[in-house]
């Protein structure tokens, strides 16, 4: 029967046959178990040993970091420090003095540095908005936490407690208010949620729709601005996609500015600028993290000044260098009705003041 | 200056400044469908392993479905998420509950451990993209000897307790970490990673299987299940001639040989050895739990602020000179070092009680392999080690009863000698 043929044999006692001696097959296993067990020692888990490249080819940053002395439009005048571990969100009040959030606390200074008052928070806080005088309730403070707002009036004392609109995915990043409207940045969920002054939700802006033209926003970290000037017009950072973008309180989208680039005038980095205000003749000012630098641009969105480079903005930290390049916080900024800018450094804690250079001081810098 | 000093001057170092930023959109993620679509893939593929493991018994189908196995589960959907790696998102979800594990990750981890309690070790015969490229070049075995294959056998459990002892702390998923295959079926990874899967491969052409019999932690799990399985794979068909046709057709020495019964006078000192052993067993299981607790420095070593804390240290202290990425990084954000020390004395507190638990279990793993050594256990026929046996189907084709069903021969006596097998005694 030839099928039997196909069959196995009890002829084979012995292993499968090799054509390879025993020991050359044993010494071949151990040569390569040895090399397996090389190879998994040698994985470089935490990134020891670098790249293994030539330093010619790190990313060198000094030339980005650089700036112009002549684009520099203003001079730090004044560092006010903050008693706070951990400094969150800075805020101007519309008498000149500002407000400082952090730890579980807000912390109120008149405009000459003098600390007024400080109250405690329930939570730690994340942002930071004063009512002006054409709010309903001129002077009241709204402090954003992960997912809510809490309100307190003008002295600190607690008024109400807010989250219509947010969920356990928010994560508040920044507040503004605009005559009786209170709008939230909630970087958790990718919107701006917008109360009245009562906090009775009003909506929700950006959500991503084809038909209104939105994209939606690209929010890679916890950094996701918002102001609204006096033009009435929300400015809300694209973070990711590296721009402003402007929609009315309704939602409609109105444009935007800005441009992805290494450049001075534009913004750099995975996801910038991080923080936005506005000046009261409608400039912009923007905070930007990575290569910490804070900027101006007109009404329009056209580069104007440098008011901080890099280099003022590092090296400090209490005689530890700090390199901010690589560093995960980034500086708030508010501007008062002076047109001072308000710098709030979480490396040294404190706020640090940039005024306007004398009139042909920037020409004569450059 | 060598040739290649000289090129590294001629290329230029790259300029970025006029770079134009494309603006990226994160990627959205997988559809939940498509998770869905995949553990039906699974269950899929388990049914078809059982069914031609215990019922078509077809060698030829079991390859094929490696092979699909090992284009779908490994080279398309680039082997993760595996049942292997699930270990580590099941005990994370266990001991973190900030933790939220899919529902689809669970079913990867408890599909073929339920297939496994019924069927046996199907999931490695031929679902498993890591055991089925590991089967497709076991083409030259030889056989391990007994002693290095049992000690070796111990690594695939106390590699599931490290990988437990990591993920419970949320260290790290080390399985995945460590993971010879992945790089492989990505066609990119770690260059030593990558040479780690090849060497393994390599090996695999002479050991069968090397990384499902001494490294893969699901495998020690599926073991144990295996060898309470209600059905499993049978090398012959009906009853088993003990022609020893069989004997070494095994490639994962995974076939049990019938056995003779110690003889009277050797009973007693195995009796004395087994009682050695059951008295030693708490000893090594306390012993090495003591060990364990000895080495929680060396294995928190593992978590990256730990490593972070004495980079730190050694650099503050002038052990080292100069600083890595990572502590260079952590001295630019300014936090206060003694943090970093806070949070280290916490996570080696953490570690620690798990490492005199994974000292306990690594004794234990010992000693029960040492009572099992010591005790006889019967066996009437060839037949699968159930805990080792992968019912990869490759034994059948041995067996003159297989012949006979597959109608290739009227009757076993048409192969081999009956009479003789009669008065030949077996191994």
């Amino acid at each position: 029967m030839s099928q039997t043929k196909q069959g196995p044999s009890n002829d084979r006692q012995q292993p499968r046959p090799t054509n390879l001696p025993p020991g050359v097959i044993w010494g071949v296993v151990g040569l390569v178990a040895l090399i397996a067990a090389l190879a998994v020692f040698r994985v470089d888990t935490w990134g020891d040993r670098g790249s293994g490249l030539s330093p010619r080819f790190e990313f060198d940053v000094s030339e980005l970091a650089a700036v112009d002395p002549a684009l520099v439009s203003h001079a730090e005048t004044a560092q006010i420090p903050v008693g706070m571990q951990t400094v969150q969100a800075i805020a101007a009040k519309p008498d000149g003095g500002f407000l400082v959030a952090g730890d579980r606390a807000v912390q109120m200074f008149q405009a000459d540095g003098t600390m007024a008052q400080a109250f405690s928070v329930p939570d730690a806080p994340r942002s930071l908005a004063v009512a002006g005088e054409d709010h309903d309730f001129p002077g009241r403070i709204y402090v954003g936490m992960a997912s809510r707002v809490e309100v307190f009036d003008a002295s600190g004392q607690p008024i109400a407690s807010w989250s219509e609109g947010l969920n356990q995915d928010s994560l508040l990043t920044s507040l503004a208010v605009f005559e009786e409207n209170v709008l939230a940045a909630d970087a958790g969920n990718r919107v701006v949620v917008r109360w009245d002054a009562s906090g009775r939700l009003l909506g929700t802006i950006g959500q991503p729709d084809d038909r209104r033209g939105i994209d939606g926003f690209v929010i890679p970290s916890e950094f996701f601005d918002l102001v609204v000037p006096q033009d009435g017009i929300l400015r809300v950072v694209n973070p990711g996609a590296l721009r402003v973008e402007a929609f009315t309180l309704d939602g409609d989208p109105l444009g935007h500015w800005g441009e992805a680039s290494a450049r001075i005038e534009g913004f750099f980095g995975c996801c910038n600028p991080s923080h936005l205000t506005v000046l009261a003749d409608g400039r912009f000012v923007t905070s930007e993290k990575g290569l910490p630098r804070i900027k101006l641009y007109s009404p329009r969105g056209e580069f104007e000044s440098v008011i901080a480079a890099t280099a003022s903005l590092t090296a400090r930290g209490g005689g530890q260098e700090i390199r901010d390049e690589h560093s995960p916080r980034a500086f708030d900024v508010a501007a008062d009705a002076t047109g001072r800018v308000l710098v709030l450094d979480p490396n040294t804690r404190q706020v640090r003041i940039f005024e306007p250079l004398e009139s042909g001081a920037m020409a004569d810098a450059g | 200056m060598s040739p290649i000093a000289r090129a590294s001057d001629l290329i230029p170092v790259p300029d970025f400044t006029e770079y134009q930023v494309p603006i990226s959109m994160p990627p959205a993620p997988d559809h939940p469908l498509w998770e869905w679509f995949n553990v039906s893939l699974l269950l899929v593929a388990l049914i078809a392993a059982s069914y031609i493991a215990l019922v078509n018994r077809s060698r030829r189908a079991m390859f094929l479905l490696t092979v699909a196995a090992l284009i779908w589960f490994g080279f398309l959907y680039e082997g993760c998420i595996c049942a292997i790696g699930s270990i580590q998102n099941v005990v994370l979800a266990a001991f973190d509950s900030s933790y939220a594990i899919p529902v689809t990750v669970v079913l990867v981890f408890l599909l073929p451990l339920v297939f496994t309690l019924f069927f046996g070790r199907v999931f490695c015969a031929a679902v498993c993209p890591l055991g089925a490229i590991q089967e497709i070049v076991a083409v030259r075995t030889v056989r391990v000897p007994s002693w290095l294959d049992h000690a070796l056998g111990l690594f695939p459990y106390i590699y599931l307790g490290l990988a437990v002892l990591y993920a419970a702390t949320g260290t790290a998923f080390v399985i995945c970490r460590y993971d010879p295959f992945v790089p492989i079926f990505r066609l990119s990874g770690d260059v030593n990673m990558l040479i780690f899967g090849g060497a393994l491969l390599v090996m695999g052409v002479f050991v069968g299987r090397p990384y499902c019999r001494y490294l893969c932690p699901y495998g020690a799990i599926l073991a144990v299940l295996s060898k309470v399985s209600k059905w499993h794979a049978r090398i012959p068909p009906d009853e088993c001639i003990k022609c020893r046709l069989c004997e070494d057709s095994c490639p994962y020495g995974a076939i049990e040989l019938p056995s003779t019964p110690p003889s009277r006078e050797d009973r007693p000192p195995e009796r004395r050895r087994l009682a050695a052993m059951l008295a030693l067993a708490p000893l090594l299981v306390i012993g090495a739990a003591g060990l364990g607790w000895l080495m929680t420095v060396p294995l928190a070593r593992l978590d990256h602020n730990v490593r972070l804390a004495e980079r730190i240290h050694a650099e503050d202290t002038g052990q080292v000179e100069g600083m890595t990425d990572a502590s260079e990084a952590f001295r630019n954000t300014g936090q206060p070092k003694e943090e970093l020390l806070a949070m280290v004395a916490d996570i080696r507190s953490r570690v620690r009680w798990f490492a005199i638990l994974l000292g306990a279990w690594t004794g234990l793993v010992v000693a029960v392999k040492l009572i099992s050594l010591s005790v006889y256990r019967r066996c009437d026929e060839y037949r699968p080690d159930r805990a080792r046996c992968v019912s990869c189907a490759r034994c059948y084709w041995y067996c003159p009863g297989e012949q006979v069903r597959l109608g290739l021969i009227d009757d076993v006596s048409e192969l081999v000698d009956l009479e003789t097998l009669e008065a030949k005694p077996t191994s």
